[in-house]
This record gives C-alpha cells, sequence and structure tokens, in this order.
C-alpha cells in the first residue's frame, strides 16, 4: 500500500503520545490525516476489486439483465437496470469512481461517483440487499462529505474526521452484537449448530467445531467480539490482541461463509482505531529513518461554521443509531417478520429456509392456476424471496399483473409458504386465505403475516 | 518469566488443544463420508452400470425389431425399453456430475419433437447411428423411441403397422429405432464409463469431497449439491403431475402434457423416480443415507422424511393407473399424490437444508 507523504506532526501524534485518545480531547483536536488517507486507498482498492468481480463472476448479467421481475423497495420503484449495455457501463463508471477514491484523482467527484453508481445499483432489487452493501453506501457518503482527497497535503484534520470514520465502523460491530442478543443465538447457539456442523471436514477448527460446547462458545464470542471489540480497539493496551482478534474472527467466517469483501472492508475499517499516525510511523520504519519530531499544528479557531461538520454528522450517526432499533416499534418476532430487518446490521444471524407455490384464481371464469415462483423468478429471488413477506407480496402483486396482461384481469393471489427457522419443524409464514393481490404496498403485515410459533429450536 | 514468554502460555495451550482436537475424523465428518462414498459407490456405480445393461438390451431388440419387425420383437422391445426406463428415472435424485457434464440428460430424456421426428423420417437423410446422433435433443433419446414404439389408443397393432409401412417409410421407421437405441446405449456407456472408478472415476470425487483431487472442495459441498439436486427432482416430478392437471394452465386437464402418455409409463416413471430418492435417503440397504447424517442432529427431520416418502409412494399407488384416464376419472387420487410429492419437497427445502446448512443458491454470490 503506498502511504501519501504528508508533513510530519508532533511527535505526541506520531509516536508514544496518542493524541487522539488522551483524555479531554476535543472534535477540533489536529490529527495526522494519514490514517484517514490510508482507509481511503484502501477501500478504493477494495472497491475496485468490488467492482471486478461483478464483471468477473456474471453477476452484472446475472442480477439485472436476467430478471424478468425485480423487488424494488417501497417507494424506490423507479430505480431500475439501464437497457443494452447501460448496467456494464453503470459498473465501468463505479470502478472508476473506486479507482479516484483510490488514488485520489478527481476525489470529490470520483466518490460522488461511486456513490451514485453504488448505492443506485444496489437499491434496484431486494434479493441482492447485504448489509456490507449497506455499510459501503454510508462510507460512501462520508467519503463525498469529508474532503480525504487532499488530506495527504493537510499537516492535520480535525479529530471529528477520524471519530466519523471509526463510529461508522464501530456501529457495525456493535448492532452486529446487539442484535446477537436473543435466544436463539444465546441460549440455543442456533444457527451456529447448522453452520459448524456443516463444516466438520474444514482443516483443525473443523474438528473444534463437533465439540458440543463449540456452538456455544462460538455463539458467546460472536455476541462478545461483536460487542467488545470496539472498546478493546480503542485502548491502546487491548488493541494489537484486540486488530488480531478483528483479523481472526473475518478470516474464519470467510472460511465457513461465501461473504465477499466484507471481511477485508471490516478488517481495512479496523485500522482506523490505530494512532492516526500509523501509516506514516510504518512508512519511517520501512525506510528506517529515525522519527522526527515536529511541532504540534495549533487547533483551528473555533467559529460556528466549523460546529456544521460535527452536527450533520451526529445526525447522520443518530439516523444510523434509530433506524437498527425500529424493529421495537413493531409486533412479532423480528427474524421471522424481518419487519425492520434490513438496514440494521443484522449480520448472519439466522438459519431461515422455505418454499413457496402461490394459488392465482380467476373469480369471473371459476378458473385456477398454480405458479411456482420458478417460473418467473431466478433461482436467488426464489431462494431470497420465499422466506421474506415483503417480496412475497411484491409477487403475488407482479403475478396480479401479469395474468391481468394475458387476458385474465381481477384475479386473486393466494400463498402456500412453508418456512423453517433456525432448523426447527416448518410453520406456514403466510395466510393462505388472505387474497394477497389486494394486500397493499404499505399494509400491516399482521394481517396476513402469520405469527410465529416460538417452539425451541434443535 | 518475561512478559512476552507470559503471553505466549495461552496461545500455546490453545494451539496444543486445538491440535489434540483434529486428530482423526470428527463424528460429522465421517458419517457424511460414510454418506458419500456409500451414495458414490454402492448406489450411483450400480445404478449406471444397471442402465448400460438395460440399454444394450434394449439396443439388440431394436436391432432385432429393425431386422424382423413382428409382434414379438415389438413387445420384446417395448419391454426393454420399460426397464432401460426404469433405470433411467432410478439415477433422477442422484443424478450429478457426468450425466449434466456429459449433456446425457437432454440427451435421454428431452420432450421429443413429433414434427421434427416426422420430417426426418419423411426425409431422405440416412439414418445411421452417426447422422442420429447428430440430431437435436428433441428427435433422439427415450421419448423418440416411445413415439415410435407405442401408441396407448391404437396399440401395437397400429405400431405394427406403421413399422412395416410398404415402400420406405416402414423401413426407414425401424431404421431410427435402431440406430436412437445405439445412441442411447453409447450414451449410458460414456456415463458409465466416467463413473467407474478405472475410467473417469467419478466415485472418487463424490467419495473423496473434501479431499485434494476432488471436484468438491468441502464435504459440505458435495452433501449441498446431492440435496439441492433431491429438491430438483421432486419438483420435476410434482410438474410431470401439475401440468397434466391443468394447474399450470387454468385447471382444465391437459393429457398431452403427460411425459410417458404413449407408453401408459408416468406413474411407473414416478415410482422409479422416488425409488431413487429413497435410495438417497435411505441407503442401498434401508438402514444410511442422508437420514443418518440429518438423523444425527434432527431426528424429527429425519422422520418427516420418511413418513413424506412413505406418504408420497401411497399416494402413487393410489392412483388407478394410466395416468391418462385418472386425469379425468380420478383426479383427486393424482391431485392427492402432486400434493404428497409438494409436501416432500417442503420438508426438504425448509427443514432438511435448514439442518444440514445447505445453501440453496445456485452460484457463487456472496451473502452477508
Amino acid at each position: 500500500m503506498g502511504i501519501e507523504s504528508t508533513s510530519p506532526l508532533a511527535h505526541r501524534e506520531r509516536g508514544g503520545g496518542e493524541g487522539s485518545e488522551a483524555p479531554g480531547f476535543s472534535l477540533f483536536e489536529p490529527v495526522d490525516p494519514s490514517s484517514l488517507v490510508a482507509y481511503r486507498v484502501l477501500f478504493g482498492l477494495l472497491m475496485v476489486v468490488a467492482v471486478a468481480r461483478f464483471f468477473a463472476y456474471g453477476w452484472i448479467h446475472e442480477h439485472y439483465l436476467t430478471p424478468r421481475v425485480l423487488f424494488p423497495y417501497a417507494g424506490l420503484e423507479w430505480i431500475r437496470p439501464w437497457p443494452g449495455v447501460g448496467m456494464y457501463l453503470h459498473f465501468a463508471l463505479m470502478g472508476l469512481g473506486a479507482l479516484g477514491i483510490a488514488l485520489g484523482v478527481a476525489y470529490r467527484a470520483s466518490a460522488l461517483t461511486f456513490l451514485l453508481t453504488f448505492t443506485y445499483a444496489h437499491l434496484i432489487d431486494k434479493t441482492y440487499y447485504l448489509n456490507h452493501y449497506y455499510f459501503i453506501s454510508l462510507v460512501g457518503v462520508l467519503l463525498v462529505a469529508l474532503p480525504l482527497g487532499d488530506a495527504s497535503a493537510r499537516r492535520a484534520v480535525p479529530a471529528w474526521w477520524l471519530w466519523l470514520l471509526r463510529a461508522q465502523v464501530g456501529l457495525v460491530y456493535f448492532f452486529g452484537g446487539v442484535a446477537k442478543l436473543k435466544g436463539d443465538w444465546l441460549l440455543h447457539a442456533q444457527p451456529m449448530k447448522i453452520w459448524l456442523a456443516a463444516s466438520t471436514d474444514l482443516p483443525v477448527l473443523g474438528h473444534l467445531f463437533e465439540q458440543p460446547w463449540a456452538p456455544y462458545a462460538f455463539s458467546i464470542a460472536g455476541a462478545v467480539f461483536d460487542l467488545g471489540i470496539v472498546p478493546a480497539l480503542l485502548w491502546k493496551r487491548t488493541r494489537p490482541l484486540a486488530y488480531a482478534a478483528v483479523v481472526s474472527f473475518h478470516v474464519i467466517t470467510r472460511m465457513l461463509f461465501p461473504i465477499g469483501m466484507f471481511p477485508w472492508l471490516m478488517i481495512a475499517g479496523a485500522l482506523l482505531f490505530f494512532p492516526p499516525d500509523w501509516p506514516r510511523r510504518l512508512a519511517i520504519w520501512l525506510r528506517r529513518e529515525s522519527p522526527r519530531s515536529t511541532e504540534k499544528p495549533s487547533p483551528a479557531p473555533r467559529t460556528k461554521r466549523a460546529w456544521v461538520g460535527p452536527v450533520l454528522a451526529a445526525v447522520f450517526l443518530g439516523v444510523q443509531f434509530l433506524l437498527p432499533l425500529r424493529h421495537l416499534l413493531y409486533p412479532g418476532e423480528l427474524l421471522w417478520t424481518e419487519e425492520g430487518f434490513r438496514f440494521a446490521w443484522n449480520v448472519m444471524l439466522m438459519e431461515k429456509d422455505g418454499v413457496a407455490e402461490f394459488h392465482v384464481t380467476e373469480p369471473a371464469t371459476g378458473k385456477h392456476w398454480r405458479v411456482s415462483p420458478s417460473q418467473h423468478l431466478t433461482p436467488d429471488q426464489v431462494r431470497m424471496m420465499n422466506t421474506q413477506p415483503d417480496m412475497l407480496l411484491t409477487f403475488a402483486h407482479y403475478l396480479a399483473r401479469h395474468f391481468a396482461e394475458q387476458g385474465h384481469p381481477g384475479v386473486e393471489v393466494r400463498a402456500d409458504v412453508f418456512v423453517s427457522l433456525n432448523g426447527r419443524p416448518r410453520q406456514r409464514l403466510v395466510d393462505p386465505t388472505v387474497d394477497l393481490a389486494a394486500v397493499g404496498t404499505w399494509d400491516d403485515l399482521h394481517g396476513w403475516v402469520l405469527p410465529f410459533r416460538g417452539v425451541a429450536p434443535p | 518469566m518475561s512478559p512476552f514468554v507470559r503471553r505466549l502460555i495461552p496461545i500455546t495451550v490453545l494451539l496444543s488443544l486445538a491440535a489434540l482436537a483434529s486428530c482423526g475424523d470428527s463424528q460429522g465428518t465421517a458419517l457424511r463420508s460414510a454418506f458419500l462414498k456409500e451414495l458414490a459407490g454402492d448406489t450411483a456405480v450400480p445404478a449406471y452400470r444397471d442402465l448400460g445393461t438395460h440399454t444394450e438390451t434394449l439396443a439388440e431388440a431394436l436391432a432385432a425389431l429393425e431386422a424382423e419387425p413382428t409382434a414379438d420383437a415389438l413387445t420384446t422391445a417395448q419391454s426393454a425399453w420399460r426397464s432401460a426406463r426404469e433405470a433411467w428415472m432410478r439415477q433422477e435424485g442422484f443424478r450429478l456430475g457426468p450425466a449434466e457434464d456429459l449433456h446425457t440428460s437432454a440427451a435421454v430424456n428431452q420432450v421429443p419433437s413429433t414434427t421434427g421426428i416426422d420430417s426426418l423420417l419423411a426425409s431422405d437423410m440416412p439414418l445411421t447411428v452417426d447422422s442420429v446422433a447428430e440430431q437435436g435433443a428433441n428427435r433422439k433419446g427415450m421419448l423418440a423411441m416411445e413415439y415410435l414404439l407405442f401408441d396407448a389408443e391404437g396399440g401395437n397393432t397400429a405400431v405394427l403397422s406403421r413399422l412395416t409401412e410398404e415402400g420406405n417409410a416402414g423401413a426407414r421407421r425401424r431404421a431410427y429405432l435402431k440406430a436412437l437405441g445405439a445412441v442411447l446405449h453409447t450414451d449410458a456407456t460414456a456415463l458409465r464409463s466416467a463413473w467407474e472408478a478405472d475410467q473417469g472415476n467419478y466415485v472418487a470425487q463424490l467419495s473423496n469431497a473434501g479431499n485434494d483431487g476432488s471436484t468438491y472442495t468441502t464435504q459440505k459441498g458435495a452433501v449441498d449439491a446431492v440435496v439441492n439436486r433431491l429438491i430438483a427432482t421432486v419438483e420435476t416430478a410434482e410438474k410431470k403431475l401439475s401440468k397434466p392437471l391443468g394447474f399450470e394452465t387454468g385447471g382444465t386437464v391437459r393429457p398431452e402434457l403427460e411425459e410417458a402418455r404413449r407408453s401408459d409409463n408416468s406413474l411407473k416413471d414416478l415410482e422409479d423416480t422416488l425409488s431413487g430418492l429413497e435410495r438417497v435417503w435411505l441407503g442401498p440397504s434401508g438402514n444410511g443415507g442422508l437420514s443418518k447424517v440429518v438423523a444425527a442432529s434432527n431426528k424429527q427431520t429425519d422422520e418427516t422424511v420418511r413418513g413424506d416418502l412413505a406418504a408420497v409412494r401411497s399416494a402413487l399407488e393410489a392412483v388407478p393407473p394410466p395416468l391418462r384416464t385418472a386425469l379425468y376419472q380420478h383426479r383427486e387420487s393424482v391431485e392427492d399424490a402432486r400434493a404428497a410429492l409438494a409436501q416432500l419437497r417442503a420438508t426438504l427445502a425448509s427443514e432438511v437444508v435448514a439442518n444440514l446448512g445447505v445453501t440453496l443458491t445456485f452460484n457463487d454470490n456472496d451473502g452477508d
């Protein structure tokens, strides 16, 4: 990784002095920008790889051009794939944006291009919602907002820039941990039992996975890790061990699950918790130079205008703090209804599998059809839709439109949907008597999603 | 003791424990390994040998029919066709690897284009093994043979009359059948060779999943493939009843959508497919299979699948054959059989998938 050169900072910022961690730090305290620059470069490079994977694995065609039906977010139905080669150009532009972020070339335009293209692409279809895509969009917002393109030319940046990015990374872990504070996870070690049992042939670790205590230990360790890693990274004495834990945790999860770029994103993000001058010290060490002591820059004079950034940052984080808690407003089991599940850091939390079949009837003629979703959807869409009520409703609406286009207006659409949550015997997810074509997108889902019967998982 | 050494102690203890725990195969690994070995060696290989033998007999019977188109020769050929078909249907539940790689499935069991076959017969093209092998999948395979060998309404008299039609027509029909038999046998032999240990050795690919040299880099990958195949097979079986029932076309019975309607073999096809599924779940001895792997973690799920398999068998046996008449006269029994298959699919796609941690993805797309 190339570290861009900046003018040296005070020894306190660079070496033994942990400026940003000292008691009584100020949001405006000048800190070395080099860790922010390093993060920008790492993030940009990881995104270049992420975009390249879309081309290499044929996902652009598979996700955007193959589907006949889309599962848009409510109110965002206008976000659709571009025709022809449009999506390929879209991703090429995204890749250029990511490269611009990494190189610091036309930085703001690059960051904005990346943010808009990435977010647009991933709002097209709920099927492909991933927590780390959400994280990438949020970091994209911060990269656009913070002028990190020329940060390497600055002697110092205000501390709140660094803390904002640290908070962004920290929120993922914190709410990831809060989400694990559930009976299934902590008391029944589910779905960890299922996941570990499926991978007992992994070298060395596989044998540990089979010990009866292992799923419990991994579940509790996972929750403790998520909840405790941010304080451990912030505290100087535990930081090296905590970072080693971050690397180990994400490497193990990468071995167990196909989670793409997520582990590398978080391993890169955790570097933000090291003293802000770590890249500079690393560069000095690599060049075998001796540390130079320089004068610490004075904090910029406080003006009312200087508070605009921190206030906006607080609002940005505040919204993110509330979003994962919105499910508390909704009745029912979150993992069952999935109301308030997305954009809430419910990361790798459950094993939920199901099967769905739709019944279409035309009251005027008495004709009836049974529709297997695979006749209309891609395998990915079928798999995701089968367990997610809002997607099931979208598909029911699509069927009503489809049959109307085929000369059968006014059909009723019902569904047989069976779902197993964390290894439990399957239950009906949807009331089979309700005409889903008549249920509105914004209607209360408790009128047609059946309540979860909370039997203990295996 | 220096602080550095003190810090090393817990790490060393942990690594030692890990090393200790890594001795020998774990129970889960051993169970999956035994299942995959049994599926490959004791279920799949014998099934493909059986298919090879029966397609050879069929090819010989069709050659005899070509040489001497008598009623006996026709009956023998029809009987050989049913045996070969049984062998094919029994492997549907574990049709992994070579059958897909060699495109055997498409070549063997594609819905035929009767107009395509008729125009081929009416043409001057020589009907040799090579020329027929080059035809599209909808002009060859078992269902193309069925079109020429059976007539559910006219019976064998009508079939024999077409096979012995004066002029070139009857002779071309027989030559086509003979070539179809030879092509099918070649395809089945290639499939068998791909599995045999001393040839393509796919048996080792599946048996040794998770080890060096196997297509399956993990045992989970192989188990995932097996479960996905089971689900796909049940879904296909379900459609073989849904389509003629008219479930996809407004509820009106569509007899022309019954797959093996000319031979009245559709119900037998489904029973043979079910036998293959039972082999995967219960093993050839009835006391192994995937059942053992699932029961080790969740006995209830295993019992549910066993119950569903038994229910499908009962429901299929309760349909008075042939299917083409049952569709009208005993529609409820056909719907019950279809519902039993749907029940089995629901169990597999929800509870079995959940308990084995199977990835139902059909690609390598990222997860969370």
